[in-house]
């Protein structure tokens, strides 16, 4: 009992410390760009609210609310949405494997984004129809590939490591039908499209963001009815069963939260790779738990896209796309925090 | 239960897998992206002179050519799959995933993007070092633990350089056009287009690879009881997790480099070997090499075929026909435990 009330204590130091740190963070990538406005200002900008009418600094309102909020909580969305897809997997499946890109969900929304991105050509021009039209087809190609996923995995019940398979299955068609579309297409074409594979926060807009987010906070409600079961399931899925656990059930609306997490999420800013793995397992080492602790992993998840973010945005001339940093930066973090943080008997 | 498990293997499925093998190479041969005439083939293989030249060259040269790569990377990618999926105790690894083939990928990348190489051939030695290179890292990290070689680990760390290393080659491919148009080739795995030379480089790496599996395949087995029970009874296991570990990146460096990377093929040939011959490494071995041999020649013909008058990759056939069978396996297994 008294390592659980430790580790409990932990997390909530943690997650209070890493909420510290994403304001900071928040305030740091919204005021950086190619204008730079003061840290002090953002934070007036913000408590003024969108409407600009009596504030001293137009330019600086202008700048942080039309072009940097959306970018900046595009990447928020990104970071917390893929954590919890994530969290939410690697909990049921007990694999620290499972994540939103085993679900064939990204990959999915990939291929159906490069098809209109690239088999489309005349779409290639930026219109607002194409702006539009991007973010629903992944969505819908997302859940299309989740649900034949679900479907093909379903036998007699489900079992975490045959979706994962299955998952990772479709996931390795999807991504042939994605390549096979880039060298197929004029360069060009090929070249918007691996940037949105690679994941960037670019194309956000206020319009998306209004109804990404709302998806991703009700997932995230959702899961705070089903965390005892969670605890149970960490246990083993006969110890929960015989703890009276409605297994199927919790499975089943797990798996939908993290589809249509992960689906609102990757329609916005791309199929960010490494944050529905990572993010989860940085917050369970930290947490010295055999299951990653929601709460934190989303902390953690937003953190580390707000950073990869901000630092993408450092590197001058190049909109380089958020999907590198994450990449780049989270498997060093990983390597070290295996060799820091290694749980006894995990 | 008339035949032992021996018997059952070396009467039953070894010949199978063997007439499989054949059938898979005469398709080879006498299908592809240039419709000719199957008596005109046969009169080719046969040495008959009254063929024309053309054919002879389409038949004998690249077809023939493409044919043997199949063959080797088809053996190399088979073996390092079961060798990984034993080796992580894990029924999901794949040699990618324990960023061999990022490391392929990305060295590729690196060497377009600073030198600009002529030809293949600069390209397969930077994939087969960089894969080196990056097997190399996880095992290090892998094996600095107290932990030595936890299957659990070994995995979070290849994951971790897999998604590191393809963050890097994204970078490349977006900063440099050029990069990203030779790039994007290379990274539909296929047979087509290799050079003559590819070929003659990997074979060594194969067999060396083979016969390292080969070697360790009876420790394995005792390793699958258990390290603890593997060590009493004298088994030097960091040697032989080791081995294994070295065996994996040869095997998938050196096919990676010269094919791109070819997914599933890994993945899904242990599966369908264990469902075939048991646990045992001894058979598991030749019958991942052989199965990975005619599912890669199989891929490869159909996607000449359905692609007229071009071609599909075959990692996207093999991708496309291959998902379903892998879901089969996975939906009529009992347990999914390696």
């Amino acid at each position: 009992m008294a390592v659980t009330r430790a580790a409990t204590k932990r997390i909530w130091i943690f997650s209070i410390l890493g909420l510290a740190i994403l304001v900071w963070l928040f305030i740091l990538d919204v005021s950086t760009g190619d204008v730079n406005v003061a840290p002090a200002n953002v934070f007036a900008a913000l408590l003024h609210g969108p409407d600009p009418a009596g504030f001293f600094d137009p330019l600086g309102h202008l700048t942080v609310w039309e072009f940097r909020l959306p970018v900046t909580l595009a990447a928020l969305l990104a970071g917390v949405g893929l954590a919890l897809a994530g969290a939410l997997m690697q909990t049921i499946t007990r694999n620290p494997f499972a994540s939103p890109d085993t679900l064939g969900v990204s990959q999915g929304a990939a291929a159906a984004a490069v098809l209109l991105l690239v088999g489309i050509p005349t779409w290639f021009d930026s219109s607002p129809l194409t702006d539009a039209a991007v973010p629903v087809a992944a969505f819908i190609g997302g859940l299309l590939s989740a649900v034949l996923v679900y479907v093909l995995a379903w036998r007699r019940g489900m079992e975490g490591v045959r979706l994962i398979l299955v998952g990772i299955a479709i996931s390795v068609v999807m991504q042939a039908i994605t390549v096979y579309l880039l060298i197929t297409g004029s360069v060009e074409a090929a070249t918007r499209a691996q940037v949105w594979i690679t994941g960037s926060v670019y194309d956000a807009s206020w319009e998306l963001l209004a109804i990404a987010f709302p998806l991703v906070i009700l997932g995230a409600v959702a899961c705070i009815f089903l965390t005892r079961h969670y605890r149970a399931i960490a246990l083993g899925d006969d110890t929960a069963h015989s703890l009276g656990v409605p297994l199927a059930v919790v499975n089943t609306a797990t798996v939908l939260i993290a589809v249509i997490v992960t689906a609102a999420t990757v329609s916005v800013v791309g199929p960010l790779v490494f944050v529905g793995f990572a993010a989860p397992q940085i917050a369970r080492l930290i947490a010295v738990r055999p299951a990653p602790p929601l709460v934190l992993s989303m902390v953690c998840g937003a953190v580390f896209v707000l950073a990869a973010a901000y630092l993408t945005r450092t590197i001058p001339q190049q909109q380089l796309p958020v999907g590198i940093a994450t990449a780049v930066i989270g498997g060093p973090i990983l390597v070290w925090l295996l060799f820091r943080l290694q749980p006894k008997g995990l | 239960m008339a035949l032992t498990n021996h018997r059952r293997f070396f009467l039953g499925w070894l010949p199978l897998l063997f007439v499989l093998v054949l059938l898979g190479v005469l398709a080879s041969l006498f299908f592809g992206s240039n419709p000719i005439a199957l008596s005109q083939v046969w009169q080719t293989l046969t040495g008959d002179s009254a063929v024309p030249d053309s054919v002879k060259s389409i038949v004998l040269d690249e077809r023939g050519r493409r044919t043997l790569l199949g063959l080797v990377v088809g053996a190399a990618l088979g073996i390092s799959g079961v060798m990984a999926q034993t080796q992580t105790r894990n029924a999901l690894a794949d040699p990618g995933l324990l960023g061999v083939s990022a490391g392929a990928a990305c060295a590729v990348a690196l060497t377009i993007y600073t030198i600009r190489p002529e030809g293949q051939m600069p390209l397969m030695w930077a994939g087969l070092i960089g894969a080196a290179l990056a097997s190399l890292v996880v095992f290090s990290v892998a094996s600095s633990r107290a932990t030595v070689g936890d299957p659990l680990t070994l995995i979070l760390a290849g994951q971790g350089m897999h998604m590191s290393l393809l963050g890097v080659t994204a970078a490349l491919v977006l900063l440099d056009r050029g990069t990203f148009t030779q790039m994007r080739f290379w990274q539909a795995g296929s047979l087509a287009g290799r050079e003559d030379d590819a070929l003659h480089a990997l074979l060594p790496f194969v067999a060396v690879g083979i016969v390292l599996a080969l070697l360790i395949a009876p420790a394995i087995n005792a390793l699958a009881m258990g390290s603890d029970y593997a060590s009493s009874v004298g088994i030097p296991v960091s040697a032989v997790r080791f081995v294994g570990i070295a065996a994996i990146t040869i095997l998938t460096g050196a096919a990676t480099a010269a094919c791109g990377p070819i997914a599933f093929l890994g993945l899904a040939t242990p599966h369908i070997a264990r469902k075939m011959v048991g646990t045992d490494m001894r058979k598991l071995i030749p019958t991942c090499a052989l199965l990975g041999m005619a599912l890669l020649l199989v891929a490869d013909t159909a996607g000449r075929v359905a692609g007229r008058p071009g071609e599909l990759e075959a990692s996207l056939t093999l991708a496309i026909f291959g998902a379903p069978l892998f879901i089969m396996v996975v939906r009529n297994r009992r347990s999914l435990a390696v």
